[in-house]
């Protein structure tokens, strides 16, 4: 399966799908003219590679800013990657925040919430 | 409908025999959670969508904080202070008060970046910048103007009232005492020992420390500074007036420093000019 390599824009985060390494990436901030035009190959992508992988795989998550419809999608990835952990995947998510925003804080436990996956928040200043 | 009616709902009817055996009860139960897992899921998009732009007006607020304070002295920097000079021209227009502007400005301030290099001159910014808060009311404006000037507004201020404000912050500032943080830069300054300034400057390396910074102990100096006031009249545009107390600060400074000047020219009594060209 190819990557999927999606560069940063002013209003879309840079996309790093490598399908071999198991190793996603998502970063920037979210605010497309149109979210679900924009997520859909990356939901389609994601769908694809979850039904046909077995090995293990690193999601790593560093969104500033995401609009309400980004929101949405990116909650549709999460339910994606879930799925696939409840069917036996072994999946762990790293989420990166702003470690001088509390805020940014209580929006990765709002994520976080949501899944029963391996969930790390982890304060930016300690990403690699 | 909210999740929790839902689920309250069903196990009402789960409850009734009749209910519970229909066909298509185990239909409506599937539905039923799905309504309720999709209801959770719209209430938590609304509620980190909101969290998001509450964080982004935060930041909003910040930057338009930063955009208009000095980050060094986090006094209102030029920007705020003409909004604030625009705002007490239309109250002094409404209730018929007059409003004063106050042009200060550091005597020598380049001799102290000179000899004691910029950190110095930052604490004395910050050092001046306290001062000068100290002695006025609530409710004047200090602003950083520009380098070491700093522009005062006096609301529903008399020119009496300015001058004597003016004086004050004169004394104020010649009183002060600012500890420096590295005294020695490059070791070329050999610091007095005695408390008296006038003794201090006899003490003191002429070549090397310029006669004009008194150097109080070891650590610390006194700086004077300069000041021009002027009035605002209602015939004249704010630019005329900033212009008019500039104007009045040179004249200050023409004096030799460590005094104030108001727009008539007038030297104010008591006032104490400066040792050397300001």
């Amino acid at each position: 399966m190819d990557d999927l390599v999606i560069p940063a824009t002013s209003s879309s985060p840079f996309v790093n799908f490598l399908a071999e390494s198991g190793e996603l990436e998502l970063r920037g901030e979210s605010y497309p003219e149109n979210s679900p035009r924009f997520f859909r190959p990356i939901l389609k992508w994601l769908t694809d590679y979850l039904g046909a992988r077995t090995a293990p795989i690193r999601v790593a998550i560093s969104l500033t800013y995401l609009n309400t419809s980004s929101v949405k999608c990116m909650m549709d990835m999460l339910d994606a990657l879930q799925a696939a952990h409840d069917k036996g995947l072994s999946i762990v998510i790293s989420w990166y925040y702003d470690g001088d925003n509390d805020r940014a804080l209580d929006l990765a436990e709002e994520f976080k919430e949501e899944l029963t996956l391996p969930f790390h928040i982890i304060p930016a200043s300690e990403a690699t | 409908m909210t999740d929790r009616d839902v689920s309250a709902w069903l196990d009402e009817l789960s409850a009734d025999e009749t209910f519970r055996s229909h066909p298509l009860f185990a239909q409506l139960q599937l539905l039923a959670e799905k309504y309720t897992k999709l209801v959770r899921r719209l209430d938590k998009i609304s509620k980190i969508s909101d969290s998001f732009q509450v964080q982004l007006k935060e930041l909003n607020g910040a930057l338009q904080l930063a955009a208009l304070t000095d980050a060094l002295c986090g006094l209102p920097n030029r920007r705020a202070m003409i909004d604030c000079i625009r705002k007490e021209r239309n109250r002094s227009a409404r209730n018929g008060r007059t409003f004063c502007l106050i042009m200060g400005d550091i005597d020598r301030f380049k001799q102290v970046n000179d000899t004691f290099g910029h950190e110095a001159g930052d604490d004395v910014l910050v050092a001046t910048s306290a001062t000068l808060r100290q002695h006025l009311r609530g409710y004047d404006v200090c602003s950083r103007w520009g380098g070491e000037e700093f522009l005062i507004l006096l609301p529903e201020t008399t020119l009496d009232g300015g001058i004597q404000t003016a004086k004050k912050l004169c004394e104020a500032v010649a009183s002060q005492r600012i500890t420096i943080a590295n005294p020695v830069p490059g070791g070329s300054f050999r610091p007095a020992k005695c408390v008296d300034g006038e003794a201090a400057r006899a003490q003191t390396s002429e070549e090397v420390v310029p006669r004009s910074l008194r150097f109080v102990t070891g650590t610390e100096i006194a700086i004077t500074m300069s000041l021009g006031v002027s009035v605002f009249d209602h015939s004249q545009s704010i630019d005329a007036c900033i212009r008019e107390a500039d104007r009045t600060l040179y004249a200050a400074k023409a004096t030799g420093g460590n005094c104030c000047r108001h727009g008539a020219l007038a030297e104010t009594p008591d006032d104490a000019p400066g040792d050397d060209g300001a």
